[in-house]
């Protein structure tokens, strides 16, 4: 009976990493798109590398330690293993290669990647580095958002800053749930939330970023491709959590700026006779 | 240990068949159907003082079964002289109604039960599941009054009307945008809405014929408007004839819709004088806006506070007339009427259009008022008044005092 | 500092004697006898565990075939809608399964159920240091199980902003469904079992510091005792934080205080009256106490299969001072990671950096208590009995959980795997697969000492094998969906195009988990079978060294029939001293050499 368990948790190792293994090879059947979402930003890649970094990291510990688990359950089962037991308490040699080899692993992944995060949460895109010359100082004139998303039950509502470059003043675009930007261009937005927490999750960019009422946080990012892509809200918000579904369609700047043209235009629709159509 | 009651044996058994019971519970999906208008029902049963009788109710749902078809088999109702095929279609409505699921060429199914009736119920009565969370509650389409169109007063909405509402939710309330949803998805969502809608006016109707109130002369509980056993009859020759006058009525009120013309604008429109003469307006006695709108256009006008004739939207004065007792309450309570609420203007001052904020969609709203509520028609003022109305309306959010927060800073004091 | 071995001091004085039915109600209902207290705590613990097995198999009803009829409930509760539930019953299903199985199941059950029953016998005490207050601890938990079980009576069926309850939308009594009465029962109810919780830690901290038989030194401790200990520390420190910010939430709630809620909030169209608060406070509190709480909920649970590991592998625990040490420092870093639940919620991002950097540590000590286990099992002889089977799983799972939590330990894979089924995986390997299966074989362990009896071993191996293969089936995949981006409590995920096609995915873990639940009835009926006909057993039956099988089965009030003196540490398996291939801790070493005490 024992060989029958120590092969029960061979499985474990095997078929644990072989799911991945399947997931993550493109087109293979039947998981076609169980991998990440393809990536249209910039600099998504860092995320991805970090994660299958980690991934083949913990993955040959997994194999080892599962492989480990079902050597010695095999070979010490107490029905065919004759030999007497290791009277042992310990190791203090293996204690300590134990300790270290982990430790100094998991501190290189942290310092490794703490650039990323600064990349992602802390360094905001700047028109000019001001008058000292150099990035990341007050004097840097930080470059003004495109558009600010509110995100309230159940919907993301926008506002484009109008030719005045300002959001909150009367020229702005309003619309809701349509998110457009332009494409290879750094994009800053303002996230505000009126009424619980949101999260504005941007799968095709590796974004996500909490919506905390009474906060004003600013999140950047810039598309590499156009297309069609889901937003997503990330922070349960009520009853509607799974309706806050919008679309993020990155086009080219002329696309852009035709499309923000047209909603400027239909929003500031002054007449109509009936022989129209509406949209 | 203590004695038992049963042997091993038997406890197995007991525990088997109590599993296979709860089993069969669970396994047969409860049969959906059109919930009866209890609210307009119970409103002219007061006002009438007469009951509908048992027999007729039954005899409501067959009428409208045989007309409508149920919520998982729907049709398009036969009307004398309309082409229903203008307002829907057989396929749209069926790919609206029904359970949720995927036929085999990929369509959906159920699009309502998905997206729309746990808020405005299986029977488009405003009052499903999550109706009684939400502020404001979602609509109720069975009296055929839609608050957010272009049209008349009294009018039905058109097509565009409906679409733009599903395109752009009604902000401020709980209805999204569905803006995201392919396009003939919520082509099939406005055709099952309009259908809903129709058939809660017959049904309106009906309630109102068998409670003796219409042409037909109906005396008593008993008598039934329509029953196969009579068909050879001429008075069944005359109600069918009578169904049929209603439906073409409701039908051609549908395809009647028309927005309305918005004239231009005046030359001035748009600057600091326009906005003036709008403000004028605005306080003054022509508009009177400040009545609801309030002193200060926070929508906590003098009407608010009255007691005695609180403001309320159509629906909720149907379900809750007035001097209604103990036991009026606990009867509409029973039968799941939404808790009463008054009636709030609109605070003008945040910028939250729920109809649109077009300037022809707050004409429209200025002009036609809001159906359904007290919102009147502005009929006395001319186009160009309207237009100068709307550009001061338009201009509140921007004023200092509409953003207390992004004022804090400045604390110069404001005049208003 | 003996305390009497034999004598019924406490309940003689109290319990009427004869029979009928005061005598009934003071001998096994409100008793103050440490081992009916655990076995209360137990037992209901185990019937929440199957209401919140119902609850989980709503979710995943909901997530395979999403609007369609749901069993039972659909006809009992939605039958207007065809027995399709509403969106905000899916926020109940959620959040009251989350609460049930931690703060109902997860917490009490180590702590409650066997830290009561195993603490005195383990070190060779008659009971709890203060039996009065351990009966109340139990007590307490009626008014919470009261409580939370009224919430599912009130719209819409029970709370609904997650176990979590993040304001504003927990504290806006407008902003959901779930968030009216029935969220501040859910608060109350919470509170009330923080209370328990409390007085439980006061009380096992107590014992184990004071009552220890003479011999029972630190250092000669049984791990699960080293597990019990240091998860008391841990409650003692963190649940004070809880209680206070459920407290704030509460007057947010009813007393219009503005403690986590901003200015100018519009919810459900009504404007906030309060304001002036940050919703971040919440999470930072809640937080302070949850990320400890989790260690809570593993760290008994690893004390007990280090137990059942050395038992069966009739070997030394390798390692067993580093052992301590690690427990104690998972505890210890534990109190520092907090944040970690809190990269992407608006938090000030350096300190992104600072709970990273912690949370990364943490793997050490977790890492090498699987080495340490590894090392066990190594050179052993290992019988596979069916606690030794379910210990072994937690090995094996644990792997899995603690290796997924770097993943997540990583800052900026954190801004795309939070929020999604990534996470869900993690918690629910190291909870389920985990803990859970650590209880199981805790409970074939100490059932024979608790009842008596043992349980059926054919049922329970098939008990284990179900559960094994179906919970892997269920939980196994969420790493995948996570990796897709999939999103926690969503009613309805597929109408995303990003998800659409994980559907089938989600089939194949409901029926599994469907499976899951299915497997625990062979579990339920071998527990109450076993009780009245399983075989009866003496003492130590698994033939183990520490001092709970050297008294009676089950040992009678008092606990043992004679002065436990403790010579040597526990996991003196294997050793030459003796012919036996085991070697209690009470048992005298022999004449012919120098009594050395046993040194680990």
């Amino acid at each position: 009976m024992g060989r029958f368990w120590s092969l029960l948790f061979l499985l474990v190792p095997i078929l644990g990493a072989g799911l991945f293994v399947v997931a993550a090879l493109p087109n293979s059947a039947p998981l076609y798109d169980h991998w990440f979402p393809e990536d249209v930003s910039r600099d998504g890649f860092i995320i991805d590398n970090l994660f299958n970094f980690i991934l083949y990291l913990t993955g040959v510990i997994f194999i080892a330690t599962g492989f480990l688990l079902f050597w010695f359950l095999w070979k010490y089962d107490a029905a065919k293993n004759t030999e007497p037991v290791k009277f042992i308490h310990g190791s203090h040699t293996l204690e300590i290669i134990w300790s270290i080899l982990p430790a100094v692993t998991l501190l290189f992944i942290a310092i490794y990647q703490m650039d990323a995060w600064a990349a992602a949460k802390m360094r905001r895109p700047v028109i000019s580095a001001g008058a000292d010359g150099v990035e990341g100082t007050s004097d840097d004139q930080l470059k003004p958002p495109l558009v600010e998303i509110t995100g309230r039950q159940f919907e993301w509502r926008l506002r484009y800053a109008g030719a005045d470059q300002k959001i909150g003043t009367p020229d702005d675009v309003h619309g809701v749930n349509e998110l457009h930007i332009p494409v290879d261009e750094d994009i800053v937005v303002t996230l505000k939330g009126e009424d619980v927490l949101h999260s504005f999750f941007l799968p095709n960019l590796r974004l996500k970023q909490d919506i905390v009422p009474g906060m004003k946080q600013f999140i950047w990012f810039r598309a590499t491709r156009t297309g069609a892509y889901d937003i997503v809200c990330a922070e349960l918000c009520g009853w509607g959590h799974y309706k806050m579904r919008g679309r993020l369609v990155i086009e080219s700047r002329e696309d852009f700026d035709r499309w923000l043209q047209a909603e400027r235009d239909e929003q500031n629709r002054v007449q109509y006779s009936p022989s129209e159509t509406d949209e | 240990m203590s004695k038992m009651f049963f042997s091993w044996n038997q406890r197995s058994v007991l525990l088997l068949v109590a599993l296979v019971a709860g089993m069969s519970l669970g396994c047969s999906p409860p049969v959906v159907e059109f919930r009866p208008a209890a609210g307009y029902k119970l409103a002219r049963e007061a006002e009438l003082e007469v009951q509908l009788g048992a027999k007729q109710e039954e005899n409501i749902a067959t009428i409208l079964d045989s007309l409508f078809g149920t919520p998982d088999k729907p049709h398009v109702p036969q009307v004398a002289e309309v082409d229903m095929g203008q307002l829907m279609n057989q396929t749209a409505i069926e790919m609206a109604a029904g359970a949720v699921a995927v036929d085999e060429d990929g369509r959906p199914h159920g699009l309502y039960r998905q997206h729309c009736a746990h808020c405005h119920g299986i029977t488009g009565d405003g009052m499903g599941p999550t109706a009684e969370f939400l502020n404001p509650y979602p609509r109720d389409y069975r009296m055929g009054k839609f608050k957010f169109k272009s049209t008349t007063t009294n009018a039905r909405p058109t097509d565009d009307d409906l679409h733009r509402l599903l395109k752009h939710g009604v902000p401020g309330t709980a209805m999204p945008s569905f803006r995201v949803l392919p396009q003939g998805q919520k082509d099939s969502l406005v055709q099952y809405v309009i259908y809903l809608s129709m058939r809660g006016e017959l049904e309106r109707l009906l309630i109102g014929e068998l409670l003796g109130a219409g042409e037909l002369g109906i005396e008593g509980p008993e008598e039934v408007l329509l029953t196969l056993a009579d068909k050879n009859t001429a008075e069944f020759q005359e109600r069918s004839a009578w169904v049929q006058e209603k439906m073409t009525s409701i039908a051609s009120s549908w395809l009647q819709a028309q927005s309305e013309e918005v004239p231009p604008p005046p030359e001035n429109w748009g600057s600091a004088e326009s906005r003036q003469l709008g403000r004028d307006l605005f306080y003054g006695t022509r508009g009177g806006c400040v009545k609801c709108h309030g002193n200060i256009a926070l929508g906590d006008g003098d009407n608010t506070f009255d007691l005695k004739t609180p403001l309320v939207d159509d629906w909720t004065k149907e379900n809750w007339p007035k001097k209604l007792g103990e036991a009026g309450l606990l009867e509409r309570e029973a039968v799941g009427i939404l808790a009463e609420r008054p009636l709030r203007p609109r605070n003008l001052r945040q910028g939250v259009y729920r109809g649109g904020r077009r300037p022809v969609d707050i004409y429209w709203r200025i002009r036609y008022g809001i159906s359904g509520t007290p919102m009147p028609a502005a009929k006395e003022l001319k186009s160009d008044e309207i237009w100068y109305l709307l550009d001061y309306v338009r201009s509140l959010p921007y004023e200092s005092i509409s953003q207390p927060h992004e004022q804090l800073r400045n604390l110069k004091r404001e005049r208003l | 500092m003996m305390s009497s071995t034999t004598t019924d001091s406490q309940d003689h004085a109290t319990t009427p004697s004869g029979g009928g039915v005061g005598y009934f109600i003071g001998k096994y209902v409100f008793s103050r006898d440490h081992k009916i207290i655990g076995i209360q705590f137990l037992f209901s613990t185990l019937l929440w565990f199957l209401i919140g097995g119902l609850l989980a198999l709503g979710i995943r009803w909901q997530l395979a075939w999403p609007w369609s009829n749901m069993p039972v409930i659909g006809n009992l509760l939605f039958s207007a809608e065809g027995g399709q539930i509403s969106p905000e019953f899916y926020t109940m299903l959620f959040t009251m399964h989350a609460t049930v199985m931690i703060f109902f199941v997860i917490i009490p059950i180590l702590a409650g159920a066997f830290g009561n029953f195993l603490i005195p016998l383990m070190i060779g005490a008659d009971d709890m240091a203060f039996p009065t207050l351990n009966m109340l601890s139990y007590w307490f938990m009626w008014p919470a199980f009261i409580l939370i079980g009224m919430s599912f009576f009130t719209p819409p069926y029970g709370a609904g902003a997650g176990w979590t309850s993040y304001p504003p939308l927990s504290a806006v009594l407008g902003a959901a469904p779930g968030s009216e009465s029935a969220q501040t029962l859910w608060l109350l109810g919470v509170t009330c079992v923080g209370i328990s919780s409390m007085m439980g830690s006061v009380n096992y901290l107590t014992t184990i510091l004071q009552m220890r038989a003479p011999g029972m030194t630190m250092f000669r401790l049984p791990l699960t005792i080293w597990g019990m200990f240091i998860t008391a520390i841990l409650q003692a420190f963190a649940l004070p934080v809880l209680t206070a910010a459920g407290f704030m939430q509460l007057t947010d709630r009813m007393l219009g205080t503005g403690f986590f809620l901003p200015e100018g909030l519009i919810v459900n169209n009504s404007a906030m009256a309060s304001g002036g608060g940050q919703p971040l406070l919440w999470q930072h509190l809640f937080w302070f106490y949850s990320h400890p709480a989790v260690y809570i909920m593993i760290l008994p649970a690893m004390g007990m299969v280090s137990d059942i590991i050395a038992t069966f592998s009739r070997k030394p625990i390798f390692g067993y001072k580093p052992m301590v040490y690690s427990i104690s420092g998972i505890a210890g870093l534990g109190f520092i990671v907090w944040g970690h639940h809190m990269f992407v919620s608006g938090m000030n991002p350096v300190l992104g950096m600072t709970f990273m950097t912690a949370t990364m540590m943490i793997a050490l000590p977790s890492a090498v208590k699987v080495f340490n286990w590894l090392g066990t099992i190594w050179g052993g002889k290992v019988q596979f009995v069916t606690p030794m089977l379910f210990a072994i799983s937690f090995v094996s799972m644990f792997i899995v959980g603690g290796l997924s939590g770097i993943f997540m330990a990583a800052t900026p894979t954190d801004i795309f795997i939070h929020d999604t089924y990534f996470i869900v995986a993690h918690f629910h390997y190291v909870l389920f697969s985990g803990t859970a299966m650590a209880v199981f074989g805790a409970i074939y362990f100490w059932y024979p000492k608790m009842f008596g009896r043992l349980m059926n071993e054919t049922a329970g191996k098939l008990h284990f094998f179900l559960t094994f293969i179906f919970m892997n089936g269920t939980f196994y995949p969420m790493h995948i969906l996570g990796v897709v981006g999939f999103p926690r409590r969503l009613a309805d995920p597929y109408h995303y195009e990003t998800f659409a096609q994980l559907q089938p995915m989600n089939q194949f873990m409901s029926i599994c988990a469907i499976g899951m639940v299915a497997s625990q009835i062979i579990f339920a009926i071998n527990i109450f079978y076993s009780m009245f006909r399983g075989p009866r057993v003496g003492r130590n039956p698994w033939k183990s060294n520490t001092l709970e099988w050297t008294a009676p089965s089950p040992p009678g009030h008092g606990n043992f029939d004679f002065q436990p003196i403790v010579y040597r540490g526990p996991y003196e398996y294997g050793s030459p001293e003796v012919d036996t291939d085991y070697y209690p801790q009470t048992q005298p070493p022999p004449e012919a050499e120098s009594s050395g005490d046993g040194e680990t």
